[in-house]
């Protein structure tokens, strides 16, 4: 890459060197550092440079100023910066409906519902109970096809759910129920959370 | 008084923004490469924090939606100073157009802070940047380019699409100016 350039020509033989191979080799590598191209607009570049000393020698307040001084940043402010951009710029990542907390607690909840039985229980019986309440209140408002998704998220059937919901209470009306706690229980092992996990995660969201 | 600024070698990084995979984490590198080089050029141009804070955001935000298009044709230091020193002069035009154009509201939103020692660095630097106010825009950008960052001729040519005979006498016209500012203020 510095095939034409001047530093060729600078008196260092390689003889002279070949005493010293380390050094050579050291100053082989140093000669790489310089990037592609540099040389060859050295001149010019210099040239310009003399030129603006001299124009600036008529400018001995501006010299005196020099060209370092910066203006005052906000502290923090370019460390800040890449990551507010890049917050602007880049996509939101993609969030599946599994991975949204709402449709958790939800699902969660369900779960809690099936492996309990606490679906017809009063809701005073307790954080669990108000949890599976709260639960209960959005299933009301969800639509089908967001339950649907959300069940078929967390491994269960339809089939499955309606086995516990009432059919008319989630709308599955061509389903039949059945009774088999022991779905409900697969359900929620599913989910691979703890009941603590759980009621942490309907708290958290709900609260 | 010169500094010495780095020549970059972006092929790499040029090579990783245009692979999805890496995409958006070289325009990371590019925006910690860069950010701070563009901020002080762009609030050069416009004097307050918070129009280059703008200015900035605006430029790598264009720059990352036209990285698509950036085949390496030009470096990429030229093209990002291109769509800055355009982006800047954008909001000064806008800035005209609002009327908000007020040098006594520019020097009240510009503060410097000087690398030199003196103790009246901060009144010093506000000096020269009030000095920079009174050029005309592209002026502005051609002093700032070539007197702050040292930029080549070429280069700025490059970025302004103007001739090097035309820089050449933007410049000392630009240090003349602001030489007599410097001299006639009190």
């Amino acid at each position: 890459m510095h095939t034409s350039d001047s530093h060729n020509d600078l008196p260092h033989r390689a003889d002279e060197l070949q005493d010293a191979p380390k050094l050579q080799a050291l100053r082989s590598q140093l000669r790489q550092d310089a990037p592609e191209g540099y040389f060859a607009g050295f001149r010019e570049r210099l040239a310009d440079r003399l030129e603006d000393e001299k124009v600036l020698e008529q400018a001995p307040k501006l010299m005196e100023i020099g060209n370092e001084g910066r203006p005052e940043v906000p502290n923090g402010y370019f460390e800040a910066f890449p990551k507010r951009l890049m917050n602007t710029i880049a996509p939101a990542p993609v969030r599946s409906l599994w991975q949204r907390p709402m449709v958790w607690a939800v699902a969660a909840g369900i779960a809690l519902l099936c492996a309990f039985g606490l679906m017809y229980q009063p809701a005073d019986q307790g954080p669990a109970s108000d949890a599976i309440a709260k639960a209960g209140e959005v299933i009301d408002e969800m639509e089908d096809q967001e339950l649907l998704a959300m069940l078929s998220l967390a491994g269960a059937e339809a089939e499955d759910v309606a086995s516990v919901f009432s059919v008319e209470e989630i709308g599955f009306q061509d389903l039949e129920g059945f009774e088999e706690e022991s779905d409900a229980e697969a359900l929620l092992e599913s989910l691979d959370l703890s009941e603590n996990d759980i009621l942490d995660l309907i708290n958290e969201t709900y609260q | 008084m010169s500094t010495v600024k780095p020549m970059h070698d972006d092929t790499a990084l040029k090579a990783r923004l245009q692979n999805p995979a890496s995409k958006e984490a070289a325009f990371g590198d590019v925006v910690a490469e860069y950010q701070e080089r563009l901020y002080y050029h762009i609030r050069r141009m416009l004097g307050s924090h918070d129009e280059a804070d703008d200015v900035l955001q605006n430029t790598f935000i264009r720059a990352w939606r036209a990285i698509d298009k950036f085949r390496g044709d030009s470096k990429l230091h030229t093209w990002l100073y291109r769509i800055a020193t355009n982006e800047a002069l954008t909001a000064i035009e806008k800035r005209k157009r609002r009327s908000f154009q007020d040098l006594e509201q520019i020097s009240n939103t510009s503060s410097f802070s000087s690398s030199q020692d003196g103790s009246n660095g901060d009144d010093i630097q506000q000096r020269l940047q009030n000095a920079i106010e009174t050029l005309p825009e592209r002026q502005k950008a051609v002093f700032s380019m070539r007197y702050f960052d040292e930029m080549p001729y070429q280069e700025i040519s490059d970025i302004l699409g103007v001739t090097v005979g035309s820089l050449k006498a933007s410049y000392h016209h630009a240090v003349k100016k602001i030489e007599e500012q410097l001299t006639n203020e009190k």
